[in-house]
């Protein structure tokens, strides 16, 4: 095994959802792949399929969602397309919450409020660990240290709501980590916390990632935190990767110019004090009868018509591992800053 | 007249069910200046929101006085003026909600929403000069006039937000209370309505209390800061004072906690023993300092006054004076 084992390998996903308006492309070819090790961050505001692709590599999305292409995902019984496992079959359980796990965005929805928080944290390990009870109960509160619960034995037997918001982020970390997943899936882990909780959970996520040696698909949309947890980030639009690169070439060489609006619009405390923002005009339109072209064209101060409202713009290396997709790009005609609204 | 267009003394909001006292706000004491921004800090459940609404009147404050000076240079006690009074100076303070999927009748069109305090104010205004303050502010707030007719559903959070704000601002207020008005919002959307609150408040001269969890937002936005922790006022300062100078160590541990979008930035955080204290139930003496790590002795026994060390820095922490605090430190790198 050299160094950079891919652990899972998305090619040309595409997720539709049928509703009685239409059909809804939420997910347009997105292609990523995540070596053992990594953390990739995915990025994108709300409605750019950034959770659908998350759930499709779980094979938990709804029955109203059709996917399409390949997720190839290297198990303990060698590759295997996810998409091609029956969803409720053998295979996909036995990776599912074992090899493959994931952490949602609100933990106190996660619980279920009848059962004490052991319990449910427990489940995951009698079914794929060990069914002798005391071992597992064992091995459970074992993990509820790591996460940092204090008084892990009193607290096994606890309910949901007597936990604070961070303490029970900390259980649902120490669910989906008691197997000891090859990936992790966090999405939106601390979008729910406050900033003193949020940078101990995501200490917390970074250090057992190092001790386990596993994967993390990072998902949100605060470059704060993904500034401090990737490698490598994805930069998602509708439904499509626009950019993906090192996380110092997205920072301070962002080529699209969604990603440089968006890098622009944060405000960093302590350096100088602009008078106003950058700010990206308009906002994302519904992915429904998507007009052909750069899903980004209307918003976009590049654009090049007859162009970019004709053809899908195709990915282009433009740097080592950065890739862009935008004509303008492609072209030279879009250099400098973002667009100051 | 006074110099300040809004003080607040010694503001208490406790609420009581059958044995227990929550006290929700304790002692809250600041003043705004005419066209200042304030920001208020502090995690969830430190009493932001409830002092936002106890301003503003929403909710009817256990004890303490808001003054607010208005036009004319009279200064009035908001909280205890009568309902005859309080409708006319309702007017001119206003509020913007945090949630703008909730804060919106999802039954009225945008042009009854905008109208609603008009109505409420100027029974006698007619429906067609309603119509055209309500079109104005739309344009104002950047909403396409023609999309009045619409219900709230067929717009983004974005679009949302800003009816919201036209509505408080129809009214021509003087001062305007924005509960958490962009952490509902995307990152590129929020930017949008920061430099909106901006050129408003420009435009009309308006005064803000900006209420946030989000420090790097309070940051850009105001000019002066308080910090918040388990419903009392534990630092308040000029943004930059307090930013770079922080006397209260909870401020401290907050600023490094703060993520920053640069993956450069290494981060020296200072670890917070345990969680939030229930506030039913708040430690003796100071109410940080069972997480704190500058503790000693008298901080378990007495709780700190709330005094002003420096000009316009006020802080409650009994060694405010000797602790040589960390300030948030970030140099910007060189763009490539």
């Amino acid at each position: 095994m050299d160094g950079k084992e891919t652990i899972v390998k998305v090619n040309n996903l595409h997720i539709n959802i049928s509703m009685d308006e239409g059909i809804l492309t939420a997910v347009r070819g997105v292609s990523f792949h995540i070596d053992r090790g990594e953390t990739l961050g995915l990025v994108g505001e709300s409605g750019c399929g950034k959770s659908l692709t998350c759930k499709a590599i779980l094979a938990i999305n709804d029955r109203k969602c059709s996917t399409s292409g390949e997720i190839l995902f290297n198990s303990d019984e060698g590759e295997v397309d996810i998409l091609k496992l029956p969803p409720k079959g053998q295979e996909i359980r036995n990776i599912r919450g074992k090899q493959i796990s994931m952490i949602f965005q609100e933990p106190m929805v996660c619980f279920s409020p009848l059962y004490t928080i052991g319990d449910q944290i427990n489940e995951c390990t009698r079914l794929h660990i060990t069914k002798d009870k005391k071992k597992s109960r064992e091995i459970t509160i074992d993990m509820m240290k790591k996460v940092g619960i204090a008084n892990a034995e009193k607290r096994y037997d606890q309910y949901p709501h007597e936990f604070s918001g961070g303490m029970l982020q900390r259980a649902l970390i120490a669910m989906a980590l008691v197997c000891r997943p090859k990936l992790l899936i966090a999405d939106e882990p601390t979008t729910a916390l406050d900033v003193t909780i949020q940078a101990q959970i995501l200490e917390l996520i970074k250090e057992l990632q190092k001790e386990l040696k596993m994967s993390v698909l990072f998902v949100t949309h605060d470059l704060g935190t993904v500034a401090r947890m990737c490698d490598r980030v994805a930069v998602m639009y509708l439904g499509k990767i626009v950019e993906t690169g090192p996380v110092e070439e997205i920072y301070f060489n962002p080529r699209h110019p969604y990603t440089k609006g968006l890098i622009g619009s944060v405000h960093k405390i302590g350096s100088k004090r602009k008078e106003r923002l950058e700010s990206i005009e308009g906002t994302v339109p519904l992915a429904m009868n998507l007009p052909p072209g750069c899903g980004f064209y209307d918003r976009c101060h590049c654009r090049i018509d007859g162009v970019c409202n004709v053809k899908d713009p195709e990915p282009v290396e433009v740097g080592p591992g950065h890739i862009v997709s935008c004509h303008a790009v492609e072209r030279k005609t879009c250099e400098g800053g973002a667009n100051i609204e | 007249m006074s110099e300040y267009i809004l003080e607040v003394k010694n503001l208490y909001k406790e609420y009581t069910s059958k044995k227990i006292t929550v006290k929700a706000v304790t002692d809250i004491s600041f003043s705004i200046k005419k066209g200042e921004t304030v920001g208020i800090v502090g995690e969830s459940g430190c009493g932001k929101t409830t002092l936002g609404r106890c301003i503003v009147r929403g909710i009817p404050a256990t004890r303490g006085q808001v003054l607010y000076t208005a036009e004319d240079g009279v200064t009035y006690d908001f909280l205890s003026i009568d309902k005859k009074k309080l409708k006319e100076l309702r007017k001119e303070i206003q509020m913007i909600f945090q949630d703008p999927y909730s804060s919106l009748d999802p039954r009225m069109t945008v042009l009854d929403i905008i109208t609603e305090p008009l109505k409420a104010n100027f029974p006698k205004m007619k429906r067609s000069e309603m119509e055209v303050r309500a079109s104005e502010m739309a344009l104002k707030v950047g909403l396409n006039p023609s999309y009045l007719k619409r219900y709230p559903h067929a717009f983004s959070g974005g679009q949302r937000q800003r009816i919201g704000i036209a509505r408080a601002l129809v009214l021509n207020p003087r001062v305007i209370v924005c509960d958490e008005p962009v952490s509902a919002l995307d990152v590129s959307i929020q930017a949008q309505v920061i430099n909106l609150l901006k050129d408003l408040q420009k435009e009309f001269g308006l005064t803000y209390i900006f209420i946030s969890h989000d420090l790097s937002v309070v940051e850009h936005i105001s000019d002066k800061v308080g910090v918040m922790y388990l419903g009392k006022m534990v630092e308040f300062a000029e943004t930059e004072a307090l930013f770079s100078k922080p006397l209260h160590p909870y401020t401290e541990a907050l600023l490094s906690s703060v993520p920053v979008a640069d993956p450069t930035y290494k981060m020296n955080r200072i670890p917070l023993r345990g969680e939030i204290p229930n506030p039913a139930n708040p430690p003796s003496g100071c109410y940080f300092h069972e997480r704190c790590s500058y503790c000693i002795d008298i901080c378990k026994k007495d709780a700190p006054e709330y005094r002003e060390i420096e000009e316009g820095h006020f802080v409650a922490c009994h060694r405010a004076e000797e602790l040589k605090l960390k300030g948030f430190t970030y140099d910007e790198p060189e763009a490539i």
